[in-house]
């Protein structure tokens, strides 16, 4: 929605960008300054530092919207919350500062929360919940806030807000509004920028189709190097450098070194597959050596042709996407 | 005449302004013939190439045809003799370390395939491709700068090669039938019962810029324009552009003829230029003083939204020819994950230019996302290859901005200077 597509012709309708919205960040890593950790400190449960799923930014003015998707509410109690506190206190009078953008009151911001049919009204509620918490224990304004409702309805989805949402960010249409049509049995997902987060929780099935397309996006990465590639040279392939090819370099700015290493494990394991599904003696110019990472020896012209064969008829989705892959020795050896 | 007797006489020229002079007075001489209707010899033939547009990875000429088997020979700072197997088949001009420009005088069907396989052979170099949108904006620029009486050529090619009647023809190779105008030749006659439309007009400037946008509207092949000519402005005749980047001179000046090319290139890389700026999707690091790094997503979508609807069959035998085959028309590789009957996405690679690409198709509309450093180029064959086989009248936007603006933008600021 805030991709830039034509109002006449579009998949998806770019309401935010008709709305003058644009991506100011994704995933950022927000700390609270000092002064309000000391202020909230064991008053009341919330996290030192947070990292919302998106900051979109209006141009026609200095507001920002601070956006996170969850697939169902939470409660004030839960441990969802208290990262909710966070966002509702970073999104006040703070943020110009957080962001870097000057000193404090010099934007304004908003929490939105993305959230489905059924959960909306109590999602309002806990969020009403947690300011009043903010406001009656430590004192502390929070920001604006609310929720975008998301909900099939006939052949589309619908996206629902508030007028306080509407009237924040200067959106342009009245809610609701139908950003896509559903056909019948297609699935109306669209491409994907960022294929895999693996701190999102999400079914099997979700799990999977993210698994495949971050696959696919590694394979082409690695076709791409091979094709372009002259001879009588070898190529190396850092996990991470695949990792943040197939990611837009979002790879590289997460922080939570335990999913890193999560990731890191199902490339290693993805690119062992690609080699074991290539023919002898062909295999032997894939190795992997600990220093370095993957080394594709390409010697020849045939060598580079026959493997380019072999690894356009690899196909990620034959393999068990819902693998558990463990830890294996050395692994944190790539420099 | 036989081909080694070009190859003698191109050895023979050893600076630009005996090249210049020895090509001025052979087009001459063919325009002579042509007046004669007793063509002798192979007219001038001119092929625009792209290379890669990253200077970190933009080589030298002779360094990039010496990997594909071909030689050089350096005759000033720009221009340069090519052979290969000791036989010279013509001159290369470069243009900018991005855009080179190959003139010959052999015979069209041996300097197509030449090129052609000079192309397929190197990742880092391609056609420069000039779509239909493209050329309707040319075509506007041909109005402006011709006489009303003058005479203009346009080439309409459409084969909806994907109607389900096409699969009857089986084992085809299509990567080597990938678009290549070489329409001096006789073409092979097949009974097809789907839509396959050729033909080209002839007419004054002033005829065809009355009716041509009418006749649009009545018949959407004619959207596909797949040559244009450039009227001389120094005599009669003019230069042939191609989709692929091929122009034959059919006038009597070779230094008009360059200077058209010169032309049309600066537009293109105009083109290039705004295309890579607006589509290239990357992630843009922001510093700022505090936390740390922001990081902002930035490009924009392709869309290509087809003015018909493609049956299931259709859409279906396109993905099947384009990603069930390593060898296809569209050049392109991926596994197809299908999200519908009529929708499937692509995670892909331009196996032009060995670059990722990542692709939305349906029957309405083909969405592509471009990554920095794929060639802006895949773009516009990609935008060739649908008018070409899919839809004339596809409509194109980068971003919320329609293609034809952005060729028409690219085109304003390119002054139309010939050289005489």
């Amino acid at each position: 929605m805030a991709q830039p597509q034509s109002i006449l012709h579009f998949y998806i309708y770019p309401l935010f960008y008709e709305s003058g919205l644009r991506i100011y960040s994704i995933g950022p890593f927000l700390a609270l300054p000092p002064d309000i950790r000391l202020a909230v400190a064991e008053k009341i449960n919330c996290q030192d530092a947070v990292r919302p799923d998106l900051i979109l930014e209006s141009q026609r003015n200095r507001r920002l919207c601070i956006l996170e998707c969850k697939a169902s509410s939470f409660g004030p109690e839960s441990s969802t919350a208290s990262q909710a506190r966070s966002f509702l206190l970073i999104a006040s009078q703070i943020l110009s500062e957080i962001l870097g953008l000057g000193t404090r009151g010099e934007s304004e911001g908003m929490v939105c929360y993305f959230i489905g049919p059924d959960n909306a009204e109590l999602m309002e509620g806990t969020l009403d919940a947690l300011e009043k918490e903010i406001k009656e224990k430590v004192n502390c304004e929070s920001g604006n806030y609310g929720c975008f409702k998301i909900r099939p309805f006939e052949s589309s989805i619908i996206l629902e807000y508030p007028e306080k949402i509407k009237k924040f960010m200067n959106i342009i249409k009245d809610s609701p509004i139908q950003i896509t049509e559903i056909k019948k049995d297609t699935d109306p997902r669209p491409l994907y920028f960022i294929p895999y987060d693996p701190n999102i929780q999400q079914r099997k099935e979700e799990q999977e189709y993210c698994r495949r397309v971050l696959f696919e996006r590694i394979l082409s990465y690695v076709l791409s190097s091979i094709g372009g590639s002259t001879i009588s040279r070898s190529i190396t392939f850092l996990t991470d450098d695949l990792l943040n090819a197939a990611t837009f370099g979002i790879f590289d700015i997460w922080e939570d070194n335990e999913a890193k290493k999560h990731i890191r494990r199902l490339v290693k394991d993805f690119i062992a597959n690609i080699r074991a599904s290539i023919n002898e003696p062909l295999r032997e110019c894939i190795s992997y050596e600990s220093q370095k990472g993957w080394i594709i020896n390409l010697k020849d012209k045939e060598t580079q042709d026959e493997l380019l064969k072999q690894l356009q008829k690899f196909k990620p989705e034959e393999l068990d996407l819902s693998k558990m892959i463990e830890p294996t020795l050395f692994e944190n050896t790539e420099i | 005449m036989p081909d080694i007797d070009i190859s003698k006489e191109l050895e023979s020229i050893n600076s630009r302004e005996k090249m210049i002079r020895y090509f001025d007075g052979y087009s001459a001489e063919r325009m002579e013939e042509l007046d004669e209707r007793k063509i002798k010899r192979p007219l001038v033939k001119s092929y625009m190439l792209e290379h890669v547009g990253d200077t970190d990875r933009q080589k030298g000429i002779t360094e990039l045809l010496s990997s594909i088997g071909k030689e050089t020979q350096k005759i000033d700072e720009n221009m340069y003799r090519v052979l290969e197997n000791k036989e010279y088949m013509g001159f290369l001009e470069v243009l900018t370390p991005r855009y080179f420009v190959f003139y010959t005088l052999h015979h069209s069907e041996k300097a197509d395939r030449w090129v052609r396989n000079m192309v397929l052979s190197s990742p880092d170099l391609d056609h420069v491709w000039l779509s239909g949108l493209t050329f309707d904006v040319l075509w506007r620029r041909v109005a402006q700068l011709s006489k009303p009486h003058r005479y203009v050529s346009l080439m309409f090619i459409h084969e909806s090669i994907y109607q389900i009647d096409s699969e009857i023809q089986g084992n085809e190779d299509d990567e080597d039938k990938e678009i290549s105008l070489s329409l001096e030749e006789g073409d092979l006659i097949e009974v097809v019962e789907r839509r396959a439309s050729k033909f080209k007009l002839v007419d004054k400037v002033s005829i065809v810029s009355d009716k041509l946008s009418k006749l649009q509207n009545l018949y959407s092949p004619l959207y596909a324009i797949s040559q244009l000519r450039f009227p001389s402005p120094v005599g009669r005749g003019g230069h042939d552009f191609y989709d692929n980047g091929k122009v034959t001179n059919r006038s009597g000046n070779f230094r008009d003829h360059r200077s058209h090319i010169l032309y049309v290139q600066r537009i293109y890389d105009e083109l290039m230029k705004m295309t890579e700026e607006r589509a290239w999707y990357s992630i843009y690091k922001e510093k700022v003083t505090i936390p740390g790094q922001f990081q902002k997503l930035i490009g924009s979508p392709v869309t290509i939204k087809f003015d018909e609807k493609l049956s299931e069959a259709t859409f279906n035998y396109w993905v099947k020819s384009t990603f069930g085959r390593l060898n296809n028309r569209f050049r392109l590789w991926g596994n197809p994950i299908i999200l519908g009957p009529t929708k499937i996405q692509v995670y892909g690679v331009d196996k032009h230019l060995w670059k990722p690409i990542f692709l939305e198709l349906t029957d309405e509309h083909l969405i592509a996302i471009v990554p920095k450093g794929t060639c802006g180029n895949t773009i516009h064959r990609l935008i060739c290859n649908i008018q070409r086989y899919i839809d004339p009248a596809a409509k194109a936007y980068i971003g919320s901005e329609e293609y034809q603006a952005i060729v028409d933008k690219s085109s304003r600021g390119i002054k139309y200077n010939i050289e005489h």
